[in-house]
């Protein structure tokens, strides 16, 4: 297996986006983590208003009480649902590892600049596709299915890098 | 006989597909998915190379456990 290593997240926090656009590109099954999903009252109800069948994954974990906005989330120019993942994924972080998975590139900025472990729905599929568990062709086809009927803000010339990187065997 | 083609919208018109050629005079019926191609797009900014490439490196050598 070469030098793969476990992703040591424990715990697993979703932004609104990669539920949404992963969901759009029928990659949900497959990309996003077989582990539990914590989503926020906040971020739950924003997927619910866009495709509320999302919300019938069972790996979702509907996280129902609203803590307090951590100070480190207020002023970084986040949506409501960001600022509560975000300070969610923070007050977890004391006690085990997080993986937060987000599409906004504003919050995912904010993810860096505190040192919490961020991945979006690129990674996702890349992740999945080199597990096997899906088909490469399949994997491709979602990537480049993104900011189509994805509806993912990004450009096809850098989504083809993705592609590129997918079909280049960089890992033993 | 009813004959059915797929088209695409571009710039507010219906093109067909190579080849094909409607009577002249025939009713034409369209239907479309509507919802899926004016969903606006739910992130504010769009991804920079930066943040591609940070998914691309953080997908290589990791494997979420099964």
């Amino acid at each position: 297996m070469g030098n793969r290593e476990a992703i040591p997240a424990v715990i697993v926090v979703a932004d609104t986006g990669p539920l949404l656009h992963l969901h759009w590109v029928g990659a949900s099954p497959w990309a996003l983590p077989p582990l539990p999903l914590h989503v926020v009252e906040a971020v739950w109800r924003e997927v619910e208003r866009h495709a509320k069948q999302v919300l019938q994954d069972s790996r979702l974990l509907r996280v129902a009480t609203e803590e307090p906005l951590s100070p480190l989330v207020v002023g970084l120019g986040l949506d409501q649902g960001e600022q509560a993942a975000l300070s969610y994924a923070l007050s977890k972080r004391s006690r085990e590892d997080v993986l937060v998975l987000c599409d906004e590139r504003s919050a995912r900025a904010a993810c860096v600049q505190l040192s919490l472990l961020v991945t979006g729905s690129v990674g996702l599929i890349l992740e999945a596709a080199r597990a096997h568990r899906v088909p490469l062709a399949i994997a491709i086809s979602a990537l480049e299915g993104l900011p189509g009927r994805g509806h993912l803000h990004v450009s096809p010339s850098l989504i083809q890098q993705a592609v590129a990187a997918l079909s280049t065997p960089s890992e033993p | 006989m009813k004959e059915e083609v797929v088209g695409v919208v571009e710039n507010g018109r219906v093109t067909l597909p190579p080849g094909v050629r409607l009577p002249e005079g025939a009713e034409v019926r369209i239907t479309w998915e509507e919802s899926d191609h004016e969903r606006p797009a739910v992130e504010r900014q769009p991804l920079t190379e930066d943040d591609v490439l940070a998914d691309i490196e953080w997908a290589t050598g990791k494997r979420f456990p099964q």
